[in-house]
C-alpha cells in the first residue's frame, strides 16, 4: 500500500454566528493515498468545499489538524511555498481573469511563484495542446464557451506540476454531456500525471465513475457517514455507466446521502 | 458539437460587433444633429420674439464673440482648465488610494465612510467664501474646492469596487500563496477598475462644477470670472461664450476618462 499523502485528523470547522456556532465540518477524517483519487460526495451545506479549502490553506481550520506527506500543515501560519506548490485547486467556476488572455490565465501560478524558465513555457504549450486549447490561447474569456472556459480553470491548476489536485466540483455547473466528456479527459489526464485527486462533487455517477474511495458526507453538522472503496477495473469508460456493478454502488451510494437527509429532517 | 456552438457563438459576436459600428457613427452624428437643431430653435426663438441684444444672446452672435474675442477667453481658459486638471488629478490620485486602503482595512473603511458620504454630499462651494478668508483671494482655495469635492466620489466609487472584488478570484489567489501586493495589483485592482472608472468620470463633473463655481464667488481670472464680468458689462454674448467654453471643457475631461477607459480595459467582465 502505498503511503498516506493527505491526512486530516479531527478536522474541525466552526463558523461562528450571534445565536449559535455552525460546525461546517465536524471531525472529519480522511486518509488519501499517494496516487488514489477519492471523491467527497453530499448534499449542499455538508462542508464537503470547506474541507479543501482548509486542505489547500484558503481558510484556516478551527481544530484538528492536516498532514501532507507526513506534514503536519496546519501549525503554520501560512503554509511553506514548497509545500502550497505541491497542490492545485480548480474551482466550481472556470474563475478566469477577464484581463487575462487564455495563455496568460493558465499561466497564472508561473507569474505568482514567480517561475520564468522557459520549460515552463514550453509546460503550457504542452497542457494548452492537451486540452485542445492552442487555437484559443490568445483570445480572452469573454470569446469563448463555458465548456472551454472549464477546460482552462483544470489546466490552469496544473501549470506548476502539483502532485495534488483539489478539484471542488469542478463540472457542476456544466450540461450533462459535455461534464462526461470532460470527466474521462480528467481521468486521463490523472491516469498520464500520476497525481493524487480528491474530487467534489454531488453528482453521485459522477463520483463513482472517477473514484477510488468515496467519502460520503452528511450536513448538520457536516461530518462524514460513510467511506466506501470502489471495486471497478481501471482504465474506465463511459461503458461503465450500464455496468450492474456501477448501478449497484450507484444505488447505494445514493441511498447513504437519503438516508442521512431522512435524519436532518427529523 | 463544442465547435458548432463556439461557432454560432462567433457568429453572435461579429453581428454585435457590426451594429456598435452603426450605433458608433450615429453616437457622433446624432448630438452633433442636435446641438445644430437646439443652436437654430434658439436663434429664431430670439430673432422672432424680437429680445434686445443684452437680454439674450443669439447663438450667431455668442459664436462670433467665441471666434472674435478668443484673444480674450484664452487666457482664462488656460487657466479654468489648469485649475481643473491639477484639482482632478490630484483628487483620482488621493480618491484610489483612499478607496483601496477602506477596502483593504475594514477599521479604516467603517471609520472614513461617514465623512466620504458627507463630503460627496455637501457642496464644498459653501465652504469657499470661508476658504477665501482663511487663505485668501487666490487659486488654492479653488484648487482646494476641487479636490475636497471630487475625491470622495472617487473614493467611494473604488472602494465599492475593491469590495465586490469575487470572492472566488482572491480564493484564487489565496490558493497560490499571493502576497498581499500581488493580490491586489494582479487581481484586485484590475477587478475594482470599472468602478474607479465610473468615480473618475463622475469626479471630472464635480471638479468643472467645482472650479467654475469657485471662480463665479471671488477670483479675477478663469471662465467662471469672466462670466460675471461679461454679466457687469451686459456682454451677454461673452457670457454665453464662457459659458459654452466652460460646457466644451467639462465634456472634454469626461471623455478624457472615458477614453483613458477605452484603452486601459480592454476586456469584457
Amino acid at each position: 500500500m502505498k503511503a498516506s499523502k493527505i491526512r486530516t485528523e479531527n478536522l474541525n470547522k466552526v463558523f461562528h454566528t450571534r445565536h449559535q456556532d455552525i460546525y461546517a465540518v465536524k471531525d472529519a477524517n480522511i486518509d488519501i493515498r499517494e496516487g488514489e483519487f477519492v471523491s467527497l460526495i453530499g448534499p449542499s451545506g455538508c462542508g464537503k468545499s470547506t474541507i479543501i479549502r482548509m486542505i489547500d490553506d484558503i481558510i484556516k481550520p478551527t481544530s484538528g489538524s492536516i498532514y501532507i506527506d507526513g506534514k503536519e500543515i496546519t501549525s503554520y501560519k501560512r503554509i511553506p511555498k514548497e509545500i502550497n506548490q505541491k497542490m492545485g485547486f480548480i474551482f466550481q467556476l472556470p474563475n478566469l481573469f477577464p484581463w487575462l488572455t487564455v495563455r496568460e490565465n493558465v499561466g497564472i501560478a508561473c507569474r505568482i511563484y514567480k517561475i520564468r524558465d522557459e520549460g515552463t513555457q514550453r509546460y503550457i504549450d504542452e497542457l494548452l495542446e492537451m486540452a485542445g486549447l492552442t487555437e484559443y490561447q490568445n483570445a480572452y474569456p469573454a470569446e469563448i464557451s463555458g465548456g472551454v472556459m472549464q477546460r482552462i480553470g483544470v489546466i490552469r491548476a496544473m501549470v506548476h506540476k502539483p502532485e495534488i489536485l483539489l478539484m471542488d466540483e469542478p463540472f457542476g455547473a456544466l450540461d450533462a454531456m459535455t461534464r462526461e466528456k470532460l470527466d474521462m479527459e480528467i481521468l486521463d489526464i490523472w491516469k498520464k500525471l500520476g497525481t493524487t485527486v480528491i474530487f467534489i462533487t454531488h453528482n453521485v455517477e459522477e463520483a463513482v465513475l472517477l473514484s477510488d474511495r468515496v467519502y460520503v458526507m452528511g450536513t448538520n453538522p457536516g461530518r462524514i457517514t460513510r467511506e466506501i472503496t470502489l471495486d471497478l477495473e481501471r482504465p474506465r469508460s463511459l461503458d461503465l455507466l450500464t455496468e450492474r456493478k456501477f448501478q449497484d454502488y450507484c444505488a447505494e451510494l445514493t441511498e447513504c446521502i437519503g438516508h442521512v437527509d431522512l435524519r436532518k429532517v427529523k | 458539437m463544442s465547435r458548432m456552438l463556439d461557432e454560432t457563438k462567433e457568429k453572435r459576436i461579429i453581428e454585435r460587433r457590426r451594429k456598435n459600428r452603426i450605433s458608433k457613427i450615429s453616437s457622433v452624428a446624432m448630438p452633433i444633429l442636435g446641438i445644430v437643431m437646439l443652436f437654430l430653435i434658439w436663434e429664431l426663438w430670439v430673432i422672432l420674439g424680437d429680445f434686445p441684444t443684452w437680454q439674450i444672446s443669439r447663438p450667431s452672435l455668442i459664436i462670433r464673440s467665441m471666434l472674435e474675442d478668443f484673444e480674450l477667453y484664452w487666457p482664462n481658459i488656460v487657466r479654468t482648465f489648469t485649475s481643473i486638471l491639477k484639482g482632478w488629478v490630484a483628487a483620482c490620485l488621493i480618491g484610489v488610494v483612499m478607496g483601496a486602503l477602506m477596502a483593504n482595512y475594514a477599521l479604516l473603511g467603517t471609520t472614513l465612510t461617514p465623512y466620504i458620504n458627507l463630503l460627496c454630499t455637501l457642496p464644498v462651494i459653501t465652504l469657499v467664501p470661508m476658504m477665501y478668508v482663511f487663505m485668501g483671494i487666490g487659486r488654492d482655495v479653488i484648487i482646494i474646492a476641487i479636490i475636497l469635492q471630487s475625491f470622495a466620489i472617487v473614493t467611494m466609487n473604488s472602494s465599492t469596487g475593491f469590495m465586490n472584488v469575487p470572492v472566488m478570484r482572491i480564493e484564487l489567489m489565496t490558493s497560490l500563496r499571493a502576497t498581499k501586493r500581488q493580490t491586489f495589483f494582479q487581481c484586485m485592482f484590475p477587478s475594482a477598475i470599472n468602478n474607479v472608472f465610473t468615480g473618475m468620470k463622475l469626479s471630472a463633473i464635480f471638479a468643472t462644477t467645482t472650479c467654475v463655481a469657485a471662480e463665479v464667488n471671488g477670483s479675477t481670472v478663469g471662465l467662471g470670472a469672466l462670466v460675471i464680468e461679461a454679466k457687469t458689462y451686459v456682454r451677454t454674448d461673452q457670457m454665453f461664450g464662457s459659458i459654452l467654453f466652460i460646457a466644451i471643457i467639462g465634456v472634454f475631461f469626461y471623455m478624457l476618462s472615458d477614453a483613458l477607459e477605452a484603452v486601459l480595459v480592454k476586456w469584457k467582465e
